[in-house]
């Protein structure tokens, strides 16, 4: 699919917002927070002993899976993040050659799910963390469509207080200077967690150092406009479930064509649809007055034929004929008065309606 | 105000919109009437609609 | 038949009472069963696929299907067709019902819906589409329901406050239109976030565009369809000058309902070439878009330009029920048939009974409301007291 070029357009005022790459706005350029926090996931070092599931459900108080976290069985089938999983990790690969993937939370450097929310639930914190605020949620859902990696669920089996559950870096561990959950338990320093400038690095430096084990390329420093959660695989992308369609622009870039036309209608509208109204209206009475002015005229014609006749007979007259000529003038008037009354009736229908 | 991402950036930028948004719709109602509202026009030429024709 | 009377016949009624009756039963079972089960017991929705048919029926269509409200108003009060006047007031109802259906639906599907007005008033969230479908709907929720209280005072006797609100037609009438080509649009806008989700020959950037100009083809339909469906059952609430006028609006929408589709027909066209998707007409999908361009978009803007030439109405009643299922259908692609195109049919959605008997329960509903206030209030008659007098 080629790259899309964003403009929004809306309605005949074909508002432009097209934005250069990068999340730009007006000329403004936005880097994120200095020293936010990432994680650095490396499939090439993950061997899905699924330790940071474990960990992951027990830092963040969720209810115990139906089979152990030591069941490696459940790796065969393909599962997803939901209600009580922050992260799963998922196999690829042959049999003999398996490769493991890990899924949570990218945490975007600019969130599509705070992009869509409507009432601010979701978060960019300094430290990196995209969090949830389920005080304000009403349970739209909308962030799960906008995430194009599929992670926000929902407790849809929660009747009364129903909330999205995602992984949140583990924001509040970070807070007291403890590592993520899963990133503290993994016994293969698969995942690294640092500063995001500083994974960018080692990330380059492992695909340097090791250019036939790597793909060459850092899974999220682009993707959406970049994530915080970033990842390196010996094989392509696509192959170990992850999109590799998905683009450079973020969300708010998506959307901004759109928004940025919105004001303008709010703004334009009622001025053309005022303008509309009043030449429609103008029009209107024009054409009345011009049916008057018609109807005048055809009068004032009629009076003036009317008398012409009259005068003219007058002339011819003698006394003798007077009589006759009476009963001409009578006829004449008459012939003369009929277009007017037709056109008054005419006129007096149109009205009512 | 400052913003660290775009998202941020646009929260702040968009709220500003919807109020004048909102100043746009009140402000153009009150404006129709005082433009509307003016002396009552009469047409002088009027007399020469008829003769277009 | 000058004066309507309700002498027309009941039995052709109890029939009809007695199906809504039983799907208003079945409704109100269902929504106890949603309420205190939650959404996921009673709902197909999961993870992958969030939102259903209580939002790609309920609120895409049902907004879509409720755009006769401004486009009759903005025909009559702004483009000085007056003959289209006759024809405004069952508009605005419809409209006014639709979108306090819509509301009403959007309960059902809010997993904490006593907290829809928060966006508004707790905590906004302005960069979102949906703040902004949030806040127009509210808004012209209100608008609508201030076009309808002539009726109503009409009705109740209140001759002053009637008064008062007449003279505000003009402002409510370009606010009506103003707040509908927002939300109209930020409903296609919605779907711009999400490019990875949406197949290619549905997404588009001009999205909002072909939400809007689709809803004025929508609206139009309506119009027509319902006046047809309403000329049939409700003949009786009818006057001369209803009755008088409603070939003229019938013929008018129909010819401007053609041309709309026609300009629709090519802006569409033309957001397959803009992003380069021609090789996907050849696909599965292709067929399906095709379908609804060609069945849906192309064939109606035909039979209506027949039927308005030839002054057939019997044409242009079907053309007009062609339009209504092809924006469903469209509506239906763009929220799920198209959408999560790239997941494996296991983890595709498909309403569950639940969700459609829900679905069905609200359009009943508001087809009984409907006939509440047709059959009471001055909609498809003029009050005595206020004959000749807008």
């Amino acid at each position: 699919m080629l790259r899309r070029t964003f403009l929004g357009v809306l309605g005949a005022t074909c508002v432009g917002a097209a934005l250069p790459t990068g999340a730009e706005a007006g000329g403004k350029e936005f880097k994120g927070y200095p020293g936010s926090k990432g994680v650095l996931f490396d499939a090439t070092r993950c061997i899905g002993c699924r330790k940071c599931e474990a960990a992951c459900n027990k830092v963040n108080n969720l209810p115990k899976p139906e089979k152990p976290f030591e069941d490696l069985a459940v790796l065969d089938e393909r599962r997803r993040t939901d209600a009580k999983t922050h992260t799963v990790v998922n196999k690829y690969g042959t049999p003999e050659h398996p490769v493991f993937r890990k899924s949570q939370c990218n945490h975007c450097l600019e969130p599509a799910c705070a992009s869509a929310c409507f009432v601010k639930a979701f978060k960019k914190l300094p430290n990196g963390a995209v969090v949830y605020d389920e005080s304000v949620c009403v349970g739209c859902r909308y962030c799960m469509v906008a995430c194009p990696f599929e992670i926000p669920t929902y407790e849809y089996d929660e009747p009364l207080t129903p909330r999205v559950m995602k992984c949140d870096m583990c924001a509040p561990r970070q807070a007291k200077g403890e590592l993520p959950g899963c990133v503290a338990e993994c016994p293969k320093e698969a995942l690294v967690f640092g500063e995001r400038e500083e994974l960018i690095t080692i990330a380059r430096e492992r695909i340097r150092r090791n250019p036939d084990r790597y793909v060459h390329h850092l899974y999220g420093e682009d993707e959406m406009g970049g994530t915080s959660w970033m990842n390196l695989s010996g094989v392509p992308f696509k192959e170990i479930g992850m999109r590799e369609d998905l683009g450079t622009k973020s969300a708010p870039e998506l959307t901004a064509g759109a928004l940025a036309a919105v004001p303008m209608v709010a703004g334009l509208w009622p001025v053309l649809l005022g303008g509309i109204y009043a030449v429609s209206k103008r029009n209107a009475k024009v054409a009345d007055e011009e049916r008057e002015e018609a109807v005048k005229n055809a009068l004032a014609k009629a009076s003036a034929e009317a008398e012409k006749t009259l005068s003219d007979a007058l002339e011819k007259a003698d006394v003798a004929n007077k009589r006759k000529i009476e009963v001409e003038v009578k006829k004449a008037v008459e012939e003369a008065l009929k277009p007017k009354e037709e056109e008054e009736a005419e006129n007096s229908e149109k009205e009512e309606s | 105000m400052e913003a660290h991402n775009l998202q941020e950036y646009y929260t702040f930028t968009k709220g500003i919109m919807y109020l004048l948004m909102g100043g746009a719709l009140v402000g153009v109602t009150l404006f129709w009437q005082f433009l509307m509202g003016g002396k009552a026009y009469r047409d002088e030429n009027k007399k020469n609609y008829g003769d277009h024709h | 038949m000058s004066t309507p009377a309700n002498n027309g016949p009941k039995s052709a009624f109890n029939t009809f009472n007695l199906v809504a009756g039983a799907i208003l039963v079945v409704g109100l079972i269902l929504t106890v069963l949603r309420f205190t089960q939650g959404i996921g017991p009673v709902t197909n929705l999961d993870d992958n696929n969030p939102w259903g048919i209580w939002i790609g029926f309920d609120l895409l269509c049902g907004v879509a299907l409720a755009a006769g409200g401004y486009t009759t108003s903005a025909a009559c009060y702004i483009f000085g067709l007056k003959r289209f006047h006759s024809a405004v007031r069952p508009a605005i109802l419809t409209a006014f019902l639709g979108y306090a259906l819509v509301v009403f639906a959007l309960q059902y599907d809010l997993g904490r819906p006593w907290r829809l007005p928060y966006p508004i008033f707790v905590s906004q969230g302005t960069t979102s589409l949906l703040f902004e479908v949030g806040l127009c709907v509210m808004l012209y929720l209100t608008v609508l329901f201030i076009e309808f209280t002539p009726a109503m005072f009409e009705w109740l006797g209140w001759k002053k406050i009637r008064g008062v609100v007449v003279k505000l037609t003009l402002v409510l009438t370009i606010f009506g239109v103003v707040l509908s080509t927002l939300h109209q649009s930020s409903l296609g806008a919605l779907y711009t976030i999400a490019p990875s989700k949406l197949h290619p020959l549905w997404y588009s950037p001009y999205m909002p565009l072909y939400f809007f100009v689709s809803s004025i083809a929508a609206g139009m339909s309506m119009v027509i369809f319902e006046g047809s469906m309403s000329h049939k059952k409700l003949h009786r609430m009818m006057d001369e000058e209803y009755l008088k006028h409603h070939d003229g609006v019938v013929f008018g929408f129909g010819k401007a309902a053609s041309l709309v589709l026609f300009g629709y027909f090519f802006i569409k066209t033309m957001g397959v070439a803009y992003d380069n998707n021609w090789h996907y007409l050849t696909s599965g999908y292709g067929l399906l878009f095709l379908t609804e361009m060609l069945g849906f978009v192309a064939l109606p803007c035909f039979l209506y330009a027949v039927g308005v030439r030839d002054r057939n109405l019997g044409l242009i009643k079907k053309a007009s029920i062609i339009t209504v299922l092809g924006i469903v259908f469209n509506r239906f692609n763009v929220s799920m048939v198209a959408f999560n195109y790239h997941l494996p049919a296991a983890d595709r959605y498909f309403p569950s009974m639940t969700e459609i008997g829900i679905s069905i329960f609200i359009v009943t509903l508001g087809v009984v409301i409907f006939r509440f206030i047709t059959t009471r209030m001055p909609i498809f008659f003029e009050h005595p007291d206020y004959k000749g007098d807008h």
